[in-house]
């Protein structure tokens, strides 16, 4: 698992790559929540590279997204594959966290 | 026709579930497995393995947790054998939250939620000690 970072505009765009499963969750919501604290409080999580979730890492989005909000934030996802978005979806996520087919799309809704 | 099982052992850490994602789904191309199989058995073992690591030993000793693949006659039948404590995650895991807004939901029994919903069949027995939890994919013709 890598994340990246990128800003645009008054957005943090974070890049989940690989695998975020049970083994990794703990580490990518202790990275979001340090993110947050600093004061980046609108967040996309940008998923085109994320090969698979799993409910440990619903968790981990969950909780950031929980965060964000609290801070008068929001986060949202983009670029979701479809092995990816069966899970979001059948946990009603899709429901509760904002999702956009792509970067820029998420990028031009939320700024 | 039934091929030979596949047979998977791991031991009880989580950084074994990349490894048999992986072994699950070069296996399953080989066999020319519906990709949605592969998908549906890899994200329901990851849960139930996950669950089995972090909650179904009481000791900090190494267990081994043993899976066995087979396809035959369209089906495609799973066996998840552990020494843990006897757990049924069917009928003991707490029932998900699908509803709640971000600020109010909570994760738990999501991942037992997800097999029931990939799986066309789920079972669970306690069998000399063991769990064995049997999961069953039929194909779609």
């Amino acid at each position: 698992m890598e994340m990246e970072e990128e800003k645009s505009g008054s957005l943090s765009i974070v890049s989940l790559i690989g695998r975020i499963d049970g083994l990794v969750a703990p580490e990518v919501e202790q990275r979001l929540s340090s993110i947050i604290d600093r004061g980046d409080t609108h967040v996309v999580l940008d998923c085109g590279r994320m090969s698979y979730i799993s409910s440990a890492g619903l968790r981990a989005v969950l909780a950031s997204a929980r965060k964000c909000q609290q801070a008068g934030g929001k986060l949202s996802l983009c670029a979701l594959q479809p092995s990816c978005k069966t899970v979001l979806e059948i946990s009603g996520f899709l429901t509760i966290i904002s999702s956009y087919d792509t970067r820029d799309a998420a990028v031009s809704a939320e700024s | 026709m039934s091929s030979p099982a596949l047979v998977i052992t791991l031991k009880n850490d989580l950084s074994e579930l990349a490894r048999i994602a992986e072994e699950i789904k070069a296996h399953g191309e080989s066999r020319g497995w519906p990709s949605k199989w592969i998908l549906n058995l890899n994200i329901t073992l990851d849960e139930l393995i996950t669950n089995i690591v972090s909650y179904g030993y009481p000791d900090a000793d190494e267990h081994e947790i043993r899976v066995t693949v087979t396809d035959r006659d369209g089906e495609l039948v799973t066996l998840l054998e552990d020494d843990g404590v006897a757990f049924n995650p069917f009928t003991q895991a707490r029932e998900p939250d699908l509803h709640a807004g971000v600020a109010e939901r909570r994760i738990g029994g999501l991942g037992v939620y997800f097999a029931k919903t990939l799986m066309d069949h789920t079972a669970y027995e306690r069998v000399a000690d063991c769990n064995h939890i049997t999961l069953i994919l039929r194909s779609t013709e």
